[in-house]
């Protein structure tokens, strides 16, 4: 098991903010509406929660955007909506491009699409903040249960019953009550390498400082 | 001029979102559209020379953007290419700049695409 110290937790929790950040500026330029984001959390638990972590979240069931990525930390990154809220959001996305009967016929590359900006956002200003390069799967869309969800795939991040380094943000549109969920998981060896990134940023952040 | 535009993207809303900005900005060009990388080699070898702006996303199933412009290039230095991609990496935008493309980030601003095709039409 990983200890993180305090110093390290509050500068992931930084690195998030700045990351998720980015996503919520893209994700607000697609639906043109303020975007509020929660404190991004950081906790180990085991992959298979975050099953039951998606059913709390989205009781109805859940739509999910999943993105693996491999590089020198391989895991995966997702993004789930409540299922009941999806076409609404296809609507505020598709905007004028096109009928509004058309929003079921798009949903699944409306979502795609936004899976794709919004996680390449916060992957990438992650890795250009962390000097890494990761290297991101095609973006996949998934419908159902969290247990189909995340259970239904053996990642890079682990089998089920491993732990895991979970990363998680909430997010909403604001003006249409659309409560949305950024996940990003690594397997244990990612997260070891993950945390060598994390120590070497802030070696060169309080270097810097000193100057 | 009228010209021709070659889109490379294998998502049905972004080619719809992209198109939709290439007939406000320059109603009279037409575009090719395709959804792989594969495709868009088969759309260039059939008309060798006749896109004159090529828009290419990264993701996309089988060969990536970046290897898709890298062959394009191999035969033809001079096409305005436009690598537009949600991937903001540093190192995928050096790739696409080193290789003679512009590189615009997804979510697309309309602006940049007007400002590139500023550029394509100041080449003539």
């Amino acid at each position: 098991m990983i200890k993180l110290t305090e110093i390290q937790q509050e500068t992931i929790t930084e690195l998030m903010n700045i990351a998720v950040g980015r996503a919520a500026s893209s994700l607000n330029q697609l639906v043109d509406e303020e975007i509020g984001l929660t404190v991004p959390r950081v906790r180990f638990i085991e992959r298979g929660d975050v099953s039951r972590l998606i059913n709390e979240h989205t009781i109805d069931g859940a739509c999910a955007v999943t993105q693996e990525f491999s590089g020198p930390c391989p895991g995966e990154a997702l993004l789930v909506f409540p299922e009941k809220k999806s076409l609404e959001l296809v609507r505020a996305i598709i905007g004028e491009l096109a009928p509004v009967e058309s929003a079921s016929e798009l949903e699944r590359d409306a979502l795609t699409e936004v899976g794709n900006v919004v996680l390449n956002a916060s992957l990438g200003s992650l890795a250009n903040l962390l000097g890494m390069e990761i290297v991101c799967a095609l973006p996949e869309y998934v419908k159902g249960a969290g247990e189909f969800i995340i259970m239904g795939r053996e990642t890079g991040a682990g089998g089920n019953g491993d732990m895991t380094m979970f990363m998680e943000v909430n997010f909403e549109l604001k003006q249409r009550k659309i409560n949305g969920y950024m996940m990003f998981i690594l397997g244990m060896d990612a997260a070891r390498k993950f945390m060598d990134f994390i120590d070497g940023y802030m070696a060169k952040a309080f270097s810097s400082s000193r100057l | 001029m009228n010209k021709t535009v070659l889109l490379v993207d294998d998502n049905r809303l972004a080619r719809m979102m992209l198109s939709s900005v290439i007939a406000e900005a320059r109603s009279k060009w037409s575009v090719v559209e395709v959804h792989n990388a594969e495709d868009a080699l088969e759309q260039i070898e059939a008309k060798t020379g006749n896109f004159d702006v090529i828009l290419v996303d990264v993701g996309l199933p089988g060969m990536d953007g970046l290897e898709l412009v890298s062959r394009i290039r191999k035969n033809n230095q001079t096409t305005a290419i436009a690598v537009i991609t949600a991937n903001i990496q540093t190192p995928v935008r050096e790739r696409a700049e080193a290789m003679g493309a512009t590189f615009i980030e997804k979510p697309l601003k309309a602006q940049a695409l007007f400002e590139f095709f500023e550029k394509v039409d100041g080449r003539e």
